[in-house]
């Protein structure tokens, strides 16, 4: 008897030992956090940004033809101006409503969700802040299409790869402002280094008594709004403002996304007690089904 | 409305489609081992089977929708969720093509050959062992969609635990109909009595634990659309559009109706009168039709959970 309760300890202890490991080996890799999450410096002097004063901007569409023209993009028609498209890397969406327009690309963000889930590492961030494709390393998998907060990545099945406004880097490296900043009629868009940026930005919405965008979201972007109107009446439109915009819960990048999916969801809860009620069925059926060929056949 | 412009569409939702059924295999597989042993070894053998073709598949989709296949030796970002399913794909095969061969009448043939039979002792020796890792790695292939999609916190419909739960029943739900579909295409017809009787059982345990599972997923799926519904703007937006919206036919008609009610109906059906005398002959024959409206609920409902979320930003 105490033979046969020893044997019985020891195969509990044994599935127990193996449930457990089970469990350890599945959730282990959830709270491993890669440290590439950034790849830039954001506390670099250098960083710099752009600033999109929208109580100046007229809504010419000057920044639009800017653009294309000096990225060799195709003009393709009105529509360009409007929608965003592997084509078209800037747009001006008006707001007939509140009176206003606003100029519409890539945030640059400080930590982007784009950079994180790419797996080939063809995204990076340049220690100024830009981030930008290596197109020989995009296998055009498309992870980073569904993975930006503003949804202005694009695939080109020409060129193979998906892109999105430069922040024409090319134009910056030697010295001069982007494209679209360069041309703009009205000056509502300003170019230079992100701490001063951000000053003349909060300057611009003490004057107007208006409102900031950028300098906080996706832990501050590159290109920070000054709107004289809330920016949640300038949302329903690729993420920006309104019911799209980024609360702060949901200001994640993607690596770290995994253990808050698991940690602030409820999700290793509800895995943990579903793998055990699945592992205590399996083994109490196992058990039933033993005693059941037991009967079937008896021992001599 | 079938062939979306938009970045994830038909082909990677066939592609997770395939994976979820390759994991669901696999489990069903090992599961089914762990708990009868050598008892049904049809399912076994077959469900190996449907897991590597799938898994070959799901990988085949997958390159197919890369915009350059040729490059994805590159993938190496170990904090992409790509790069789990990659290795996860990278292991399974082989081990499932492994495993797969210990069940082929050519294992016989060679453990007769002197210099080959060790071998074939070594695969029977390690089979456990292979059922073990096979398990693991199906887990992950059946829950890997949900985790790729999880982690885009930029779309909050897909930003939650619950759609891991709806990927592995619905994984496991496609696999056992799958395999319960493969059987009674092959074995249906010319067999005698006793080996057709222990078919039918077959059958049965795979039809009566598949109507559990299409049960909890309709009960997980209803709670999944009416919680999101409850959440925030977008992913209300979203539920409205599966439910009420343009994917509401696909919905109801594609994944509630032809994928879960009509199977689960079928399958209760059979469990409670299919082993009688009368209808025994019968019981493979009403399992396909079953098997078939549930494979096609399970792909509909990759479909909608997939492309649905990416249109909603277009609306808006």
């Amino acid at each position: 008897m105490d033979s046969i309760d020893k044997t019985k300890l020891f195969r509990l202890r044994r599935n127990f030992l193996k449930l457990f490991s089970t469990l350890i080996a599945t959730f282990l890799p959830v709270h491993i956090r890669s440290e590439k999450v950034y790849r830039g410096d954001g506390s670099d002097l250098n960083r710099v940004a752009m600033l999109v004063d929208i109580s100046k901007c007229i809504g010419c569409g000057i920044c639009n033809i800017g653009c294309k023209l000096w990225n060799n993009l195709p003009l393709n028609g009105r529509m360009d101006f409007r929608f965003l498209s592997e084509k078209t890397w800037t747009v001006i969406i008006p707001h007939e409503d509140q009176g206003v327009f606003r100029k519409w690309q890539c945030m640059h963000c400080e930590k982007p969700p784009c950079l994180c889930v790419c797996p080939t590492n063809a995204i990076y961030k340049r220690p100024d802040g830009v981030v930008w494709i290596h197109g020989e390393r995009c296998i055009g998998c498309k992870y980073c299409i569904p993975a930006c907060p503003y949804r202005v990545r694009f695939y080109d099945e020409e060129i193979k790869y998906v892109v999105k406004c430069s922040f024409c880097f090319d134009r910056i490296d030697a010295g001069k402002k982007p494209m679209c900043v360069s041309v703009c009629p009205v000056k509502a868009l300003e170019f230079g280094t992100r701490e001063k940026i951000i000053e003349t930005a909060r300057q611009r919405a003490k004057e107007i008594n208006g409102y900031m965008f950028g300098d906080e979201e996706e832990y501050g972007n590159d290109v920070i709004y000054v709107s004289p109107v809330p920016f949640e009446k300038l949302g329903r439109v690729n993420g920006f403002g309104g019911y799209l915009y980024p609360t702060p819960k949901r200001r994640v990048p993607a690596t770290d996304a995994l253990s808050k999916l698991l940690l602030e969801k409820g999700g290793l809860g509800l895995f943990g007690s579903l793998t055990l009620a699945f592992f205590s069925f399996i083994f109490w059926r196992r058990s039933v089904l033993k005693e059941a060929m037991k009967k079937e056949i008896p021992r001599e | 409305m079938l062939f979306e412009n938009v970045a994830w569409g038909l082909l990677i939702a066939i592609a997770i489609f395939f994976g979820g059924l390759s994991g669901g295999a696999f489990i069903v597989v090992t599961v089914t081992s762990f708990l009868t042993g050598e008892r049904f070894k049809e399912i076994k053998k077959w469900g190996a089977f449907i897991g590597v073709t799938s898994a070959i598949l799901c990988v085949a989709f997958f390159l197919l929708d890369l915009g350059s296949p040729e490059k994805f030796y590159l993938i190496s970002n170990t904090s992409s969720m790509i790069f789990l399913g990659t290795m996860t794909l990278t292991l399974i095969i082989p081990l499932g093509i492994i495993y797969t061969a210990t069940f082929s009448p050519l294992t016989d043939i060679l453990s007769l050959v002197d210099f080959t039979s060790k071998f074939v002792s070594l695969l029977n020796k390690v089979q456990r062992s292979l059922e073990a890792a096979l398990f693991l790695l199906g887990v992950i292939l059946v829950s890997y969609t949900s985790l790729v999609l999880g982690v885009l916190w930029s779309n909050p419909f897909w930003n939650t635990p619950l759609l891991t739960i709806i990927f592995f029943l619905s994984g496991v739900s496609t696999a056992m109909m799958a395999i319960s579909l493969v059987l009674s295409l092959i074995y249906a017809r010319g067999l005698p009595e006793e080996p057709f009787k222990m078919l039918v059982e077959a059958l049965h345990r795979l039809d009566v634990a598949d109507a559990y599972f299409l049960a909890f997923e309709i009960i997980t799926i209803l709670t999944y659309v009416q919680t999101m519904y409850f959440s925030d703007p977008v992913s209300k937006l979203t539920s409205f559009i599966i439910v009420e919206g343009p994917y509401s036919f696909l919905f109801w008609g594609g994944i509630i109706i032809l994928g879960m009610i009509f199977p689960v109906i079928v399958c209760i059906i059979l469990a409670w009168k299919g082993r009688k005398k009368v209808f025994i002959r019968l019981y493979p024959v009403m399992m396909i039709p079953a098997a078939i409206s549930a494979l096609i609920g399970g792909l509909t409902l990759r479909y909608v959970l997939l492309v649905a979320p990416q249109t909603v930003w277009r609306i808006i």
